[in-house]
């Protein structure tokens, strides 16, 4: 059971088509995307509610992975319900949501680094890992509801054996806190949901190539016990990479996509 | 109408407050319901039709007045949306379930995967699991049967 302190703080945050985030500030939590799921499992859960935590004890990456937090970094989980979640089609939120992640926090990189996402939606600095979204999805009472979990190393990257990671810190200039990049996010997510109500996918999918890794990338692709090796051919209109391999064309619906080093 | 459309079909009938689906595309015709034992199933039929679609190919014409069997109802759990089926909850990890074990309704039985999306594959009524009928890993379509109840 996540710890839910007393009292958490609530802000709201208008919204582009009228109503608002309600983005409630807890202290510490075990995860805030646990939160959001207690809430659906027991009917309480509500659309446009964003769970941040200043501190999260027991973050999840997908499939098992731990999600570490040293302190000073963004943890914050979006609730999506009913016709909220059904805007857009289950596929495309992952780029919806990296869009507005990577948005967020070019809002605060110092000119002179790289930021990139990688398929679907992590987001890399500088070539390395610093923020990363895990969405769930699943239906309550008969009605759909998502859960976008996202977490950015802002203050702080914290060590995991294996993995080169890195925080917004280490670029120098101002550091934002969690809440207020939170509102920025909100703000952005806000936007790129605007865009594909006004445009559809393939607006999102434009953008998303303008800020992903290039065509023409040579990307490996670990799904299972299969592994693919090919260069990055684009998105098909569902969101699928496309990869071109010596065996011929192959579309990737899952898998953990590792990127060679780039000059 | 290609395979990405019916897929969009059968996820637009899967969170929706509706039991059946029917649109028309260039003389192909889709019908898709929601079932009792398995959440959505999806059939094909060739437009137009001048007598009703008999279920298998090449079935012989039945007598309007002949009683119809009642269908079999298999068990099943199936997958609530297009993806890849995990069943364990990690790499590694012991698996949600295994054959004869008893679930619950609402007992999560394994995770369906696409671009990131994960989707909790729940028991939707109590039994034991008979069989699991798909493999670890297998891209499924939402509606699979995946595992059966005894």
């Amino acid at each position: 059971m996540t710890h839910i302190p007393a009292r958490p703080s609530i802000r709201s945050i208008p919204r582009m088509g009228g109503g608002a985030w309600l983005l409630e500030v807890h202290d510490r939590l075990g995860s805030t995307s646990d939160l959001c799921r207690e809430r659906l499992d027991a009917g309480q859960g509500a659309n446009g509610v964003a769970i941040l935590a200043l501190k999260q004890t027991a973050g999840r990456g997908s499939r098992g992975r731990e999600w570490s937090d040293p302190g000073g970094n963004l943890a914050l989980s979006v609730m999506l319900m009913g016709q909220g979640a059904d805007d857009v089609p289950v596929g495309l939120w992952p780029f919806i949501a990296g869009l507005a992640l990577y948005d967020a926090v070019a809002d605060f990189l110092p000119a002179g680094h790289r930021l990139e996402l990688k398929w679907p939606n992590d987001l890399l600095l500088d070539g390395r890992k610093m923020a990363g979204i895990l969405i769930e999805t699943g239906s309550a009472g008969g009605i759909a509801w998502q859960v976008i979990g996202m977490g950015a190393n802002l203050r702080c990257a914290p060590v995991i054996a294996g993995r080169d990671v890195a925080c917004l810190a280490e670029c120098g200039g101002d550091v934002p806190t969690a809440p207020d990049m939170a509102q920025v996010l909100l703000r952005r997510l806000d936007g790129w949901l605007a865009c594909h109500a006004a445009q559809g996918f393939g607006a999102i999918r434009t953008a998303w190539l303008e800020r992903g890794h290039p065509v023409g990338t040579k990307i490996d692709v670990k799904a299972g016990n299969r592994q693919f090796s090919g260069t990055f051919a684009g998105l098909a209109d569902d969101g699928i990479l496309l990869l071109h391999t010596a065996s011929g064309p192959v579309r990737v619906v899952t898998g953990e996509v590792l990127l060679a080093p780039r000059g | 109408m290609d395979i990405a459309q019916i897929k969009r079909l059968i996820d637009l009938l899967a969170h929706a407050p509706i039991a059946e689906l029917e649109a028309e595309e260039g003389g192909r015709k889709i019908r898709i319901t929601r079932g009792a034992a398995q959440p959505v199933t999806a059939a094909a039929v060739r437009a137009p039709a001048t007598r009703p679609v008999d279920a298998g190919a090449g079935a012989s014409p039945r007598p309007q007045s002949a009683p119809m069997p009642e269908p079999v109802q298999e068990r099943v759990i199936a997958a609530p949306s297009y993806g890849v089926l995990h069943l364990s909850p990690a790499p590694g990890a012991p698996p949600y379930v295994t054959v004869g074990q008893e679930v619950k309704p609402g007992q999560e039985v394994g995770l369906v995967e696409a671009m990131k999306v994960f989707n909790a594959v729940k028991s939707t009524q109590a039994g034991q699991i008979a069989a699991i009928l798909v493999e670890d890993g297998t891209e499924v379509e939402a509606g699979t049967p995946l595992f059966r109840l005894a």
